[in-house]
């Protein structure tokens, strides 16, 4: 285990590296889905913005405060699925049928890292720019302070969503080990996350809003730094004094992903193929 | 007719085979379903009607949208364009009858298979947990089928003019990326074409792109029915022409690779 992650700390930049050498190559068409996944950002966005415009916002929350909580989401989630797109189910379980993952596990190499180095998504970059620059805007925007304890806070909500999103998509893909057949159902942690994610927390029933703050930390990730930024104190169980719960939740969370994947690893055994 | 009704069906099975993929479709559908819904009764608290839409309308249609969202945005959108760069599609040339008239019949025998599996359960679900504004009259619960039906076909017609973009270019997934963003605003799968501003508003309400969710809720929530309805025809009738002039154009321009 050890030998393995020490091999693929030397071996994973360099997968990495042959992996976007291989978009020069068709660099047309990555930079067209690049374009497209911000444009979709960027539509929805508009959506908001119309409908927050019709109804002189929501909760209490202006257009520009609800939109700093919509750019990080999608931020975060972009650069998570930069990482862990190939963990999504239907990638990942056809790496599993075509028996392409069990010559994975012979090499002298975690095949966490492998899987995620040797197929990055680069349209992802779409996303994750898209919604920073939408965060950016709307955080000069909403009138909130701009310092750098602000930006840092940006970053960590940012961070801590992505990670999330990892760690949601290394369950998703233990139990694929498990199921073989992928599921769609982890899009909605995933990219209904997000979605849940873009607008205040306060809006959700009590069982929905627990949940995404203590068992899956998608909306304690955006909302409770963003509280901070925009001088807020949120609601009851989902408040500002949770911030320094937050790296600790989405730490547990990260944990309990990587136990998942070793449990799935230890107990598969291939797909037939 | 014969060969129409059994693709129809065939395509209608196809689709039914994916159980795994049925049950875990419908879990996340209601969930955004439940994130939209929260949405709209945080904007609405304390209001009526904004924009001509009240609580409930809006919450139907949320619900309207989580029924048939896999109906319009489906899964398969990518097999036309990647059969048509594999050269499996010239086999199509080859066969009798309307080749128009085929794509479309199994198409929409898949597509009915989904309105079947998949759009009532989520509609029976938020029925009961949410106040929402669906008939209850049979001939209000027909007329709201046959809406739903004629987007689901107004659909099939969307759907093959987008994939027709495998006829000129190869590298199709750059531009179905490009679309898809415009294509969800512009029908209302972001927020209802209600909200937005003149003459947005009425472009969306009235163009082509209003038969595939505008006018099923319209129909569910009794306004303009008859109006509605008759859009959805005119626009289907409008769609299969431009279908077959694509498909004509493409025909006659395509090169086969050595596929």
């Amino acid at each position: 285990m050890v030998d393995a992650i020490r091999s693929s700390i030397g071996i994973g930049p360099e997968l990495v590296r042959a992996t976007l050498r291989g978009f020069s190559a068709d660099w047309r068409l990555n930079l067209l889905r690049t374009g497209g996944a911000a444009l979709l950002v960027v539509t929805e966005a508009i959506g908001a913005i119309i409908l927050l415009h019709r109804f002189e916002g929501i909760g209490g929350w202006t257009t520009a405060e609800v939109l700093l909580l919509f750019g990080v989401a999608d931020a975060g989630l972009g650069l998570g699925m930069l990482v862990a797109d190939p963990l999504e189910p239907p990638t990942f379980s056809q790496l599993l049928r075509d028996g392409r993952f069990d010559q994975v596990l012979t090499r002298p190499m975690s095949p966490l890292v492998w899987v995620v180095a040797t197929d990055i998504q680069i349209r992802y970059v779409g996303r994750f720019v898209a919604g920073a620059i939408i965060a950016l805007v709307a955080l000069v925007t909403s009138g909130a302070a701009v310092t750098p304890a602000a930006v840092a806070l940006l970053v960590l909500a940012t961070v801590s969503m992505a990670l999330t999103v990892v760690a949601i998509l290394t369950i998703g893909a233990a139990i694929t080990m498990y199921t073989i057949e992928g599921t769609e159902v982890l899009n909605a942690f995933t990219y209904g996350g997000a979605t849940m994610a873009g607008w205040p927390l306060q809006i959700y029933a009590g069982a929905l809003r627990a949940v995404f703050v203590w068992a899956v930390p998608v909306g304690v990730s955006v909302y409770v730094p963003v509280l901070w930024i925009l001088g807020r104190d949120g609601p009851g169980g989902a408040g500002r004094d949770l911030l320094a719960f937050v790296p600790v939740l989405v730490l547990t969370f990260c944990v309990v992903a990587a136990g998942a994947w070793r449990a799935g690893l230890s107990r598969y055994t291939g797909a037939g193929s | 007719m014969d060969a129409t009704w059994g693709l129809f069906a065939a395509g209608f099975r196809h689709q039914t085979s994916y159980r795994f993929a049925l049950v875990s479709g419908l879990l996340t559908n209601t969930f955004f379903g439940l994130v939209r819904t929260a949405v709209f009764l945080a904007v609405y608290r304390g209001r009526g009607e904004v924009s001509g839409l009240d609580v409930a309308d809006a919450v139907t249609y949320v619900w309207i949208l989580q029924a048939i969202f896999a109906l319009l945005w489906s899964p398969w959108i990518h097999e036309l364009p990647t059969r048509i760069r594999s050269g499996e599609w010239t086999a199509e040339l080859i066969r009798p009858g309307s080749l128009l008239g085929r794509h479309l019949a199994y198409d929409a025998g898949r597509t009915a298979s989904l309105l079947v599996l998949r759009a009532p359960v989520p509609l029976a679900f938020a029925a009961v947990v949410f106040d929402l504004r669906l008939p209850t009259d049979p001939v209000g619960i027909v007329l709201l089928t046959l809406s739903l039906a004629l987007a689901g076909f107004a659909a099939c017609c969307v759907r093959f003019l987008i994939g027709s973009i495998g006829f000129w270019t190869p590298d199709f997934r750059g531009m179905f990326s490009l679309v898809f963003g415009p294509l969800y605003l512009l029908s209302g799968f972001v927020i209802p074409v209600e909200f937005f501003p003149e003459p947005m508003r009425t472009a969306a309400t009235i163009g082509p792109l209003s038969a595939l969710l505008r006018s099923p809720v319209a129909v569910a929530g009794g306004r303009d029915v008859a109006v509605a309805l008759a859009l959805q025809v005119l626009w289907i009738g409008v769609l299969v022409l431009v279908c077959q002039y694509v498909l004509d154009r493409a025909t006659r321009r395509m090169v086969v690779f050595g596929g």
